[in-house]
């Protein structure tokens, strides 16, 4: 009987050369155009990185039809580029210096160290961004920092893929086709927007808390409790100038809008200078022993809230 | 490239051939040739079709890298049907493709677990016990436990004394296919049936290693094995590089020409 020899791995070699690896591929393009990295060398490098996704498949993979095999060599490539250009800081000259003097197995290393991080962040802050009852209302549920888009984009965020574009004061929107985090922008992105969670989580935690969990109308625990806060706490400074949840000011601040000639909007969609200034006055009281930091992501979110206000 | 290009258009034209055509003309290439056809195609479909062009694929199927393999057998997990390509696993292949499938990250996988049992349960007794030497006790344990208890106090007893085989009324199994499964191990091997009792209901008394500890060695046995064949194919690195994680704030590269361009 004829054995036929095994000499390479063979998942992954072929696919491997269409995939699309950004800082990677540039380093490795950049290297060749200037002479710093040979053929053999580039081959050798490429070699490295078919080993590396072949040993992921056979380590994480469970689908081990073509989409699933594609999917983790898409993340063995993707956390070897990512690990490269952390490194270098997305300097070019210096990733085609590493890429020659180090074995690759180190940048995928800490790629994977950070990718690791940032999936571990995303299921702390699930778990974390959570509004606790104070002791006297033990029996109401917790309130939910973030909204359903935040919800999924942390959930997706734990299983390594991306669905947002840029970092907000507060996400309405979705990609409705995730990907695989592919490069540091990704990672900065998604950082940002935890960040932007945490210190939404610090803003409400600044707010009378037992006021909060007094609310007589229902939180929607599944759409956007904050933004139900908030709104409602903005209706009531402006025309009440008190710190009160209650909805109903929501609703009269509307109807003043439809029976008088004040417009809550410019008509580009921008915030008049005179709301921007009351918003800030009142930040400026309301929350001055929090952090800078805080402060500024106030004002994001209630513009942004506002906006939502006048736009429903 | 060029190479390449030409099996992707031999494989796509063979099998858009009729039947019989492409069933004879495969057969007239040499075991070498219709290996790399399979190798060389990214569709675990196409590798199948490919397969079915031989009457009988079990030397065929030996002869295979086991990725090759395994990406045809993936294609009906949980429905039975792998159970026919399992039949023509070499014992080795058998033991690669489990070091694969049932673990994840380097620890055993419950999913997989329950997944590949429910394979195995097809496979003919006859056939089935070559395998069952190729999965651990410790393995096959997991596989089974909490599916299946056995009455009264003095089990330990019972099993040590051989009153024990699986159609014993004092056990009870979750499904037929568990007791399948202890009838298979127990005509392949009486010993290994009542080694597999020990596991499942933790009796091993006289094993120094607790549960905890036999994991572990499972892990470093399984290790060892996945370092062999790796070396055996220049795979270098390992899992348990690929597995580190780095300090960020401290990063070991050498960068020792700092002041070029």
């Amino acid at each position: 009987m004829m054995i036929h020899q095994r000499n390479e791995p063979t998942f992954c070699k072929s696919l491997i050369e269409s995939n699309d690896r950004p800082f990677l591929q540039r380093t490795v393009q950049h290297g060749v155009a200037s002479g710093q990295i040979s053929r053999d060398l580039a081959d050798q490098i490429q070699d490295q990185a078919v080993q590396i996704s072949h040993k992921l498949i056979t380590m994480q993979a469970t689908d081990f039809g073509a989409v699933g095999i594609q999917k983790e060599i898409e993340r063995g490539v993707r956390s070897l580029s990512i690990g490269l250009e952390y490194a270098a800081n997305q300097d070019l000259h210096k990733a085609t210096r590493l890429l020659i003097k180090n074995p690759l197995v180190k940048f995928f290393q800490i790629g994977n160290t950070l990718i690791g991080q940032l999936q571990d962040l995303a299921t702390k802050t699930v778990k974390s961004c959570r509004l606790t009852p104070p002791a006297k209302a033990m029996e109401t549920e917790p309130i939910c920092v973030y909204n359903a888009y935040e919800s999924e984009f942390l959930e997706v965020l734990a299983t390594g893929e991306m669905t947002i574009g840029r970092a907000d004061a507060a996400l309405t929107t979705l990609s409705p086709h995730p990907w695989v985090i592919s490069c540091l922008t990704d990672i900065e992105i998604a950082n940002h927007q935890i960040d932007n969670l945490n210190l939404r989580f610090d803003y409400l935690r600044a707010l009378p808390q037992s006021q909060i969990f007094s609310i007589k109308q229902e939180l929607d625990a599944k759409i956007d409790p904050a933004k139900q806060i908030t709104s409602a706490l903005i209706a009531n400074l402006i025309l009440f100038q008190v710190v009160d949840f209650d909805n109903t000011a929501l609703e009269e601040l509307c109807v003043m809008e439809q029976n008088t000639e004040v417009f809550l909007l410019e008509e580009d969609e921008g915030i008049a200078d005179e709301i921007r200034a009351q918003l800030s006055e009142w930040i400026k009281t309301l929350f001055d022993n929090q952090s800078e930091a805080v402060r500024d992501y106030i004002r994001q979110y209630w513009q942004f809230c506002w906006k939502q206000i006048c736009l429903e | 490239m060029e190479t390449l290009v030409n099996l992707d258009r031999e494989t796509r034209e063979l099998l858009s051939l009729p039947t019989r055509q492409a069933e004879a003309l495969f057969q007239s290439y040499v075991m070498d040739h219709q290996l790399v056809l399979i190798s060389n195609t990214p569709n675990p479909r196409q590798k199948e079709a490919l397969y079915e062009l031989v009457p009988d694929c079990t030397e065929l199927i030996q002869s295979s890298v086991t990725e090759d393999v395994l990406q045809v057998l993936d294609l009906h997990l949980g429905t039975g049907l792998s159970s026919v390509m399992i039949s023509c696993l070499s014992a080795d292949q058998f033991e690669e493709i489990m070091d694969i499938v049932l673990w994840r990250d380097g620890k055993l996988d419950e999913e997989a677990l329950d997944v590949w049992l429910f394979e195995l349960i097809n496979i003919e007794p006859e056939e089935l016990s070559d395998f069952l030497y190729q999965i651990d006790v410790t393995v096959l344990a997991e596989m089974l436990r909490g599916r299946i208890e056995i009455a009264g106090q003095f089990r330990a007893m019972q099993i040590e004394a051989g009153l024990m085989d699986p159609t014993s009324e004092l056990i009870t199994y979750a499904e037929d296919r568990t007791r399948d499964i202890c009838v298979a191990v127990w005509e392949a091997d009486e010993e290994l049936f009542i080694r597999l009792l020990h596991e499942i209901f933790d009796l091993n008394e006289a094993d120094p290693l607790n549960e905890q500890q036999r994991m572990i060695q499972l892990q470093s046995e399984r290790e060892v094995r996945v370092e062999e064949r790796d070396q055996s194919v220049g795979i270098q690195v390992t899992e348990e590089q690929l597995r580190e994680k780095v300090d960020l704030g401290q990063l070991d590269l050498q960068d020792d020409d700092s002041s070029a361009e």
